[in-house]
C-alpha cells in the first residue's frame, strides 16, 4: 500500500522538523537581550532577589539542561508562565486559540468559494472578458493589503450598513459566526486572488492534455468533463496552494485581529510581544509553526489520496 | 451497405498567430469507404496529424476549420456534421503517446465505462462489465484485475491497449489512428498492429492511420495518402504506390527509408527542410526540394490529376520520375 507508506513516511519526517523548531523558539529565548529574571523580580529587586529566581527557573543550568528541560515541558504541554500575567502560557493560548481557529476556518471557507469558481470559469473562458474581469479583480485584491482592506470594510460596511459589528467577538455560534465574517472576508480578499491565478494555471494545462482530448472524443462534455477529468488532476496542486496560502493566512491573522479588535492568538502576539513577554511570545510562535506544519502535513495527506501517481514519486 | 463513411472536401486549418494567418493544412480533400483502412503519409509538420483532429474536432480552440465534412453515421450516405457530433458516435481517435493520453486520476476500468454509461445508457454495474469485456477483445490478460489499476501502473503496451478499448467503447465506425505506435517498443508496436488489423475485419471498422513511417502504413492500410505541406501530392492503392511512385516527393520519402532503399545500402535523405507553414513556396511546394523541377512547378497550381484508375498525383511531370531500381 504504496500510498499510505508516503502518509506514514511524511509523518516521519515531521518529527525532526518539529524538534527543529523547538529548538528554535528555545534559542529565541538565549538570544534575546535582558534578563528575564530581572523582568519577573522587576527593576528594583536586589541581587538576593534575582538569584533566587534565576535558581528557581533553573537559569543556572547549562543550556543543555535547559533544552532538555524545556522539550520535555513542551511535550508535556506546559509552555511555562506568562511574565506579565503569571498565568500559564498554555491556559493563555487556550483562551484565545478558538477566535484564531474561527477566524481561520470561515476565511479558507470563503477563500475556497471564492477561488475555486472563479478560477474554474476564468480557466474554461480563457481570455474572454469574463476571464479579463476576473483576472483583473484578482489584481486589485492582491494589490490591497489586508488591514487597508479590512478598514475599508468596517467603513463602508459595518458603519454603513450596521449589519456588522465592527469588532469583538461573540458567545453562541451565530454570534460568533457573525462577528467573523468581516474578518473572514478581508482574509479572503487578500488571499483569493492568489489561489485564483494559481487553480487558473493548473485548469489551463489540464484542459490541454491529451487526456481531456481523449474525454472529449469519446462524448464527455461539460460539467461531467471538469468533475471527472479536470478537477481531480487541478485539485493536488491547488491544496498545495491553498495549504501555502493557509500558513500565510497565519500571519496575516495577526494583522486582521488587530484591525478587528479580536481576542485571538495574533492579537495576543502582539500583546506579548510588545510587552516582551517571552515564554509567550515563545509559546504563539511554537503553535504557530506547528500549525503551518501541520496544515501542509495535511494538504501532503490529501494529495497523496487524490492522485494515484503520488507513491511514483515518493 | 456499401459506399463512402467519410467525405472531407477542401478541408482547411487556420492559426491565427500573432495577427498573422497560417494555415497548416490547405485543402485536404479525401473520402473513405466503410471498413477501408487508409494511411496518410508524410514528415512532421506536414499537416497530417491536424487533418485528422479536425475531422473529429479536437483542435486547440485558436484554430479555425474550413471546408466540407460529411460522415455517414446510420444514413446511407454522408452527410454534413459538426465535428462534437461525432464525439462518442462513429468516430474515435487514439493518440501518439498512451502516457499522457489517458486520464492519470481515473481507474482503467472506469475511462472504458465512460462510454458505455454516457451513449449506450448502461448502468454502473453494466458498463463495468462491459468494459472488461473490451479489455479482454483487445487483448488485455486478467482484465478484472487491471480494470482496478490506475495509468501508471501500465505499460506503455498495455496502456495503448486500454486507449484503443476507450476508443472502441462508443462502438464507432471510424477508428483514427495519430501514430498510435510511434511511441511504443517495436515488438510492441508489431502487437498494436496485429490487434488494430484484427479489430478492423472483427468489427468492420475503417480506420485512417497516420505515420510518418511507411513500413508500418504499408502493413495495415489498403489505399495511400502522401501528405506534404498541407497538401495530398498523391494517392492510390499502398501496393501500387510502393512499386510506382508518381509523385518525386514519395519516391525521396521511400528512399529515406532503409528498407525502400532498393539499389544501394545507402540510405538517402531529402534535402533541404519541410517548408515552413508560414511561409510556402509558391506553385508546387515540393519543387525547391525536388530532383526533377522544372521551371513551370513553381508556377503550377495544385491538383490531384489522375494518373491510373484509383491513383492521383498532384506532380504535373510524373513521366520524369524514374521510380526506384532503375
Amino acid at each position: 500500500m504504496g500510498r499510505f507508506g508516503f502518509v506514514g513516511k511524511r509523518l516521519l519526517q515531521v518529527i525532526p522538523m518539529l524538534f527543529g523548531i523547538v529548538l528554535v523558539v528555545f534559542m529565541v529565548l538565549q538570544v534575546t537581550p535582558g534578563d528575564p529574571a530581572r523582568q519577573i523580580a522587576g527593576l528594583r529587586a536586589s541581587e538576593a532577589d534575582l538569584d533566587e529566581v534565576r535558581e528557581s527557573l533553573g537559569l543556572n543550568d547549562s543550556v543543555l539542561e535547559q533544552y532538555g528541560r524545556y522539550v520535555g515541558n513542551v511535550l508535556q504541554g506546559d509552555l511555562g508562565f506568562s511574565y506579565k500575567s503569571r498565568k500559564p502560557v498554555a491556559s493563555i493560548i487556550g483562551d484565545r486559540i478558538g477566535v484564531t481557529v474561527w477566524l481561520m476556518g470561515v476565511g479558507l471557507l470563503l477563500v475556497v468559494l471564492i477561488s475555486v469558481p472563479l478560477g474554474v470559469i476564468s480557466a474554461l473562458r480563457k481570455d474572454r472578458p469574463i476571464d479579463h474581469i476576473i483576472r483583473g479583480l484578482g489584481l486589485l485584491g492582491m494589490s490591497m493589503p489586508a488591514f487597508w482592506t479590512g478598514v475599508i470594510l468596517l467603513l463602508l460596511v459595518a458603519n454603513t450598513t450596521g449589519w456588522f459589528p465592527s469588532g469583538g467577538f461573540g458567545e453562541t455560534f451565530w454570534e460568533k459566526a457573525h462577528h467573523i465574517f468581516l474578518p473572514a472576508l478581508t482574509l479572503a480578499i487578500a488571499s483569493s486572488p492568489f489561489i485564483i491565478r494559481g487553480l487558473r494555471a493548473e485548469m489551463i494545462s489540464v484542459l490541454e492534455s491529451d487526456y481531456i482530448s481523449t474525454g472529449r472524443s469519446i462524448g464527455v462534455a461539460g460539467s461531467r468533463l471538469v468533475r471527472r477529468f479536470v478537477l481531480r488532476n487541478a485539485a493536488g496542486p491547488g491544496i498545495t496552494l491553498v495549504a501555502i496560502e493557509a500558513g500565510f493566512l497565519l500571519f496575516g491573522a495577526v494583522v486582521i485581529e488587530t484591525t478587528f479588535a479580536l481576542p485571538g492568538l495574533g492579537q495576543g502576539l502582539v500583546i506579548a510581544a510588545r510587552g516582551r513577554d517571552l515564554p509567550s511570545v515563545q509559546g504563539y510562535t511554537l503553535l504557530f509553526a506547528l500549525a503551518v506544519v501541520t496544515i501542509y502535513l495535511l494538504s501532503d495527506i490529501i494529495t497523496a489520496i487524490l492522485d494515484p501517481r503520488v507513491e511514483v514519486g515518493k | 451497405m456499401s459506399g463512402n463513411l467519410l467525405e472531407v472536401t477542401d478541408l482547411r486549418v487556420t492559426f491565427d498567430v500573432h495577427g498573422r494567418r497560417v494555415t497548416p493544412v490547405d485543402g485536404v480533400s479525401l473520402t473513405l469507404e466503410r471498413g477501408e483502412a487508409l494511411g496518410i503519409a508524410g514528415e512532421s509538420g506536414s499537416g497530417k496529424s491536424l487533418s485528422l483532429k479536425s475531422i473529429i474536432g479536437l483542435l486547440p480552440p485558436n484554430a479555425t476549420v474550413g471546408g466540407d465534412l460529411r460522415f455517414a453515421l446510420d444514413q446511407e450516405s454522408p452527410i454534413p456534421y459538426a465535428p462534437a457530433d461525432v464525439h462518442g458516435h462513429g468516430i474515435s481517435i487514439i493518440f501518439q503517446e498512451p502516457m499522457t493520453a489517458l486520464n492519470p486520476t481515473m481507474r482503467v476500468g472506469d475511462l472504458i465505462a465512460e462510454g458505455p454509461k454516457l451513449h449506450k445508457g448502461m448502468g454502473k454495474k453494466e458498463a463495468e462489465e462491459r468494459a472488461i469485456e473490451l479489455m479482454r477483445l483487445v487483448g488485455i490478460p486478467t482484465p478484472e484485475r487491471r480494470a482496478r489499476m490506475w495509468p501508471h501502473q501500465l505499460s506503455g503496451g498495455l496502456r495503448q491497449r486500454v486507449m484503443i478499448a476507450t476508443a472502441l467503447s462508443v462502438e464507432p465506425q471510424l477508428l483514427l489512428c495519430d501514430e498510435p505506435t510511434t511511441a511504443l517498443d517495436v515488438s510492441i508496436q508489431d502487437q498494436i498492429l496485429g490487434l488494430l488489423q484484427e479489430l478492423r475485419t472483427r468489427l468492420n471498422m475503417a480506420i485512417i492511420f497516420v505515420s510518418h513511417d511507411l513500413a508500418v502504413l504499408g502493413e495495415i492500410c489498403d489505399r495511400l495518402a502522401i501528405m506534404y505541406a498541407g497538401r495530398i501530392v498523391e494517392t492510390g492503392p499502398v501496393d501500387e504506390v510502393f512499386a510506382d511512385p508518381q509523385h518525386p516527393y514519395t519516391e525521396a520519402l521511400m528512399t529515406s527509408v532503409p528498407s525502400f532503399g532498393a539499389t544501394t545500402d545507402m540510405l538517402i535523405g531529402i534535402e533541404g527542410r519541410p517548408p515552413d507553414p508560414r511561409d510556402f513556396p509558391p506553385g508546387c511546394r515540393f519543387a525547391p526540394r525536388c530532383d526533377y523541377a522544372q521551371e513551370d512547378c513553381t508556377a503550377a497550381d495544385h491538383h490531384l490529376a489522375s494518373v491510373a484508375p484509383g491513383r492521383t498525383t498532384a506532380c504535373i511531370h510524373p513521366e520524369l520520375i524514374e521510380g526506384l531500381g532503375q
